[in-house]
């Protein structure tokens, strides 16, 4: 008996891969589950969420900057020990993005010393930290 | 900020790449722009250029377990919704199946990408493990196309694996396409937009600017892509505009006026030589030729079908070959053939429909649905909390509570949460995890975003979603124990707009005071006139005095419930004469709650704490939202706060938060006089069931649950410190104490449960009472019990 139906897509619903939400719809139709399709979906900043085109879907974004906030704070207090014992004074963090707004943030806690500058190839996505 | 050609020589002495999507790219253009600057690559540390005297082994620097993260989430999720059938996307997520305890009756792998190909997963060992583990658990195996199935199925000895090969189609186009008459002429261009994968060059490269192709798809920043398409000059020169990022429905409805569609791959791996591109499918389900490199799928099909034009190869003289055909053909009746065999060919094959019949054979029968629906209906009781997330705050005790009392009276349990949901609610018999916001209007699953004003429209929405699915009827009961004003006043126009003798009975909580200078509560209210009258919405608090605002400002009764709290008293502090007493601020860190008083209090007792005779334990979360909160919890850093002293920065879980009460002696609701004149206190109400002593600011409404005359109530921060300094003389000479006489306090503890509080909603449909003078307990006890006895 199937009443509750999941499924942990790779991608935003919406974008790139729509056969996922198609195959969800018709397994939906055929066994009428009582309890809405459940997914679990990455939300990426460059995708706009489309959630109202999926009215009978409950989705669980998954916000993949969790992981990479996860990365950094594993990694911060070795990276900010390795830069301070290499004597360097001027260091530069090249990306202007939410992912640098956490890397500074870190930065910050585990005592980093100050950043000389903020290196970007494109505008930057906020104009200040 | 500076552009990265801009950096000046000897500016810098070491960079770090922050990124982890464009790490790759931006290591390569450091290499390329700078190549004396050091630079650590945090996610590929390989890729790092360390200065010569500082060389470190690469795995230092590599951040560990951030991968498993998504998993975690992922098994925790399945253990949450615990689904039947269960479709899964992707080998990244192989982990998470077998790390979830939930397994699923059948299991569906649909397999989009390929590893080691373009999408950029590389193959490890533990990818080997993860399919042989899940072998034997995969019911059925999707693949989009034939090639790929068979090396996938190689590669990983998936032949036992029962598979099908469904087409990327996408369903059956309800509209006929648009006549060339109204064509545009164009070539599109959609999709992935990669200087590796693509050849976006040719459009640079070809030799005549005609016909124009208009270019959609994301741009990525570190992409040369970027560079041509974005330049207004080459693109007017060339022939070619770039149209931006549209999502699939956007485009859909700009494709059937284009005459083609190019598509094309650089055959540079497995995936994409065999690559079956959606967009080739809906091209020719919108009667749009596609002009294709010869990708097999592609060639099989635009030769079976005569629906487009293939190119010979993926040069760049083919591709102007196609194009110039494609010109050629355009406006003839070549082209009108073309868009009837690409209309042809996704009526017969190449839709959603057609293909998923492929896939029914391999999938569990329906039968069995059927018959259990006809089973006997039971009276229904639903929660619908939109705040529901986690175990932080008290949505998830207090859902869980309720719950338990329902299902001991033989309800059918429905609960609507944050389809954030991360806790797993049990006595559950139907899940809706809907609503996108909370209380406070935020979406709790991107919690950066701002809040949406609509975001009360999409409460009454979602909650519509449930309603639709349920059906419930005059017998079922609906809770909902906190709502903001701008939810209720939507809720309201609906209600009335549904009022119905077959409709189920509403329970709706007031959990604040009206505030002074906003109406709208009070308006919903009259606006529900109707249907309160007819029994069918009752109105709750759970103090006696905001009970009585609400009764006075609109006439309506209202019922105080009890606090559903655990009625085990939790373990007491078994702490003995010689150990610090133990002092704790639980709840967020604001103003209304005292929190600004902390930092005095702790000063005025410091003598007892640098003895060693006291210990303070503070939640100093939520410090930073308001001034004087920031300000104290900055001032608590440097406060000494006992031998066993801690600041607690974190959100508390609720095995945390028990946790931390049960090894306290003293609880601190030194809160703001009037901003909890009428409001409850779960902290004041469990604590007091637990034995503890509270300090309480008189004048409160949880100051009514202890004596009038009680000597722990304190109007003041000096009052409250020598109130500890009194407990800790106490614990010293060996004398217990409790914050309540133990008689009062198993009786406040036997009334603030999850059963009598659903006893007296489910009881009272149809009655109504409001205390109004004595103590809370007292009075909701009394109501509760003389209304039970009614019920028999």
């Amino acid at each position: 008996m199937i009443r509750k139906i999941g499924c942990l897509s790779y991608t935003p619903l919406g974008y790139g891969t729509p056969q996922i939400t198609y195959l969800l719809n018709s397994l939906a139709k055929i066994y009428e589950p009582p309890e809405p399709v459940a997914v679990f979906a990455p939300f990426l900043e460059d995708y706009p969420i489309r959630d109202e085109c999926f009215p009978d879907f409950s989705i669980f974004h998954f916000w993949p900057e969790f992981e990479h906030q996860r990365a950094l704070r594993s990694v911060m207090p070795d990276l900010v020990s390795y830069v301070r014992k290499s004597g360097r004074k001027n260091i530069g963090i090249y990306g202007a993005g939410t992912h640098t707004t956490v890397l500074l943030r870190l930065w910050r806690r585990y005592g980093g010393p100050p950043i000389a500058s903020l290196i970007t190839t494109q505008p930057p996505v906020r104009a200040s930290f | 900020m500076t552009g990265v050609n801009d950096v000046t020589p000897g500016s810098l002495d070491m960079v770090i790449l922050s990124s982890h999507a464009f790490e790759r790219e931006m290591a390569a253009e450091m290499r390329r722009r700078h190549p004396e600057l050091p630079f650590i690559a945090i996610y590929n540390p390989h890729l790092s250029h360390f200065p010569p005297d500082r060389k470190v082994d690469e795995t230092t620097l590599l951040p560990h377990d951030y991968e498993d993260f998504r998993c975690l989430s992922a098994a925790q999720w399945i253990d949450i919704f615990r689904p039947d059938l269960l479709i899964c996307t992707h080998f990244i997520y192989f982990r998470a199946l077998l790390q979830a305890s939930h397994r699923p009756k059948y299991l569906i792998y649909y397999c989009f990408e390929l590893p080691g190909g373009s999408c950029g997963y590389e193959l490890e060992s533990r990818h080997w493990e993860e399919h042989n583990s899940l072998r034997e658990r995969i019911d059925l195996a999707i693949f989009p196309e034939k090639h790929r199935r068979d090396y996938y199925c190689d590669l990983f000895d998936f032949g036992s694996v029962p598979s099908a090969v469904i087409y990327n189609a996408r369903p059956l186009s309800a509209t006929a396409p648009v006549r060339a008459s109204e064509r545009n002429g164009r070539i599109l261009v959609q999709g992935a937009l990669s200087f590796r994968q693509n050849h976006m060059d040719y459009l640079v490269r070809r030799r005549r600017p005609i016909p124009h192709v208009d270019v959609y798809g994301l741009l990525q920043d570190h992409d040369p892509t970027k560079d041509i398409l974005t330049n207004p000059d080459i693109a007017k020169r060339h022939g070619f505009s770039y149209c931006g990022f549209l999502d699939n429905t956007s485009l859909a409805l700009r494709r059937r006026y284009y005459s083609y569609l190019y598509v094309a791959w650089k055959p540079l791996s497995f995936d994409t030589l065999y690559a079956c591109p959606n967009k080739f499918f809906e091209s020719i389900g919108d009667g749009v030729p596609p002009i294709v490199a010869p990708h097999p799928q592609c060639r099989e099909i635009v030769e079976k079908y005569d629906c487009g034009i293939l190119l010979q190869d993926w040069s760049l003289t083919s591709f102007e070959r196609g194009l110039e055909e494609a010109e050629e053909v355009f406006r003839s009746t070549r082209y009108d053939q073309l868009v009837a065999n690409c209309r042809q060919a996704h009526e017969e094959e190449l839709c959603w429909e057609r293909q998923f019949e492929l896939l029914r054979p391999f999938l569990p029968a329906r039968a069995e649905q059927v018959s259990v629906r006809r089973g006997e209906r039971r009276k229904k009781f639903a929660l619908l909390d939109p705040s529901l997330s986690n175990e932080t705050g008290h949505f998830y005790p207090y859902a869980r509570h309720v719950l338990g009392g329902a299902r001991r009276l033989g309800f059918e349990n429905v609960v609507g949460t944050n389809r954030r949901l991360e806790v797993d609610l049990e006595d559950v018999d139907r899940l809706y995890p809907v609503y996108w916001r909370d209380y406070w209007g935020r979406d709790l699953s991107l919690p950066h975003r701002p809040k949406r004003e609509d975001s009360s429209r999409l409460f009454v929405k979602h909650t519509k979603f449930i309603l639709e699915r349920e059906q419930f009827q005059a017998e079922d009961h609906i809770f909902i124990p906190n709502i903001s004003d701008f939810d209720l006043a939507q809720l309201a126009i609906y209600l009335v707009s549904e009022l119905d003798p077959e409709a189920p009975t509403w329970h709706v909580f007031l959990r604040r005071d009206v505030p002074e200078d906003n109406w709208t509560r009070v308006h919903s209210l009259r606006v529900l006139g109707k249907a309160i009258d007819r029994g069918k919405v009752r109105l709750y608090t759970d103090t006696t005095e905001l009970a009585e605002q609400h009764r006075a400002l609109t006439g309506f009764s209202v019922t105080v419930l009890p606090i559903p709290i655990s009625t085990q008293p939790l373990v007491p502090s078994l702490a003995g004469a010689d150990a610090p007493l133990r002092v704790v601020y639980l709840g967020d860190a604001r103003v209304e709650k005292g929190f600004p008083r902390i930092p005095d209090l702790v000063r005025a007792t410091e003598t007892l704490t640098q003895r060693g005779d006291l210990s303070y334990s503070i939640q100093t979360y939520n410090g930073g939202s308001e001034p004087a909160c920031q300000q104290a919890a900055a001032e608590l850093t440097a406060l000494d706060l006992g031998p066993e002293g801690e600041l607690l920065e974190d959100r508390l879980s609720s095995r945390k938060y028990a946790e931390l009460l049960s090894k306290s002696d003293v609880v601190l609701a030194l809160y703001d006089r009037d901003a909890y004149k009428r409001r409850s206190s779960h902290v004041v109400v469990e604590a007091l069931c637990s034995g503890k002593v509270v300090l309480i600011t008189p004048g409160t409404a949880p100051a009514s649950l202890i004596e009038a005359d009680s000597q722990w109530l304190c109007s003041s921060v000096e009052i409250a410190a020598a109130r500890i300094g009194e407990l800790v003389d106490l614990r010293k000479r060996g004398v217990s104490y409790l914050g309540l006489p133990e008689d009062r306090r198993a009786h406040l503890a036997d009334f603030h449960c999850g059963l009598r509080l659903v006893e007296i909603l489910v009881g009272e449909a149809g009655q109504s009472s409001v205390c109004t003078s004595g103590t809370e307990a007292e009075q909701t006890a009394d109501s509760a019990i003389s209304f039970r006895g009614t019920a028999e």
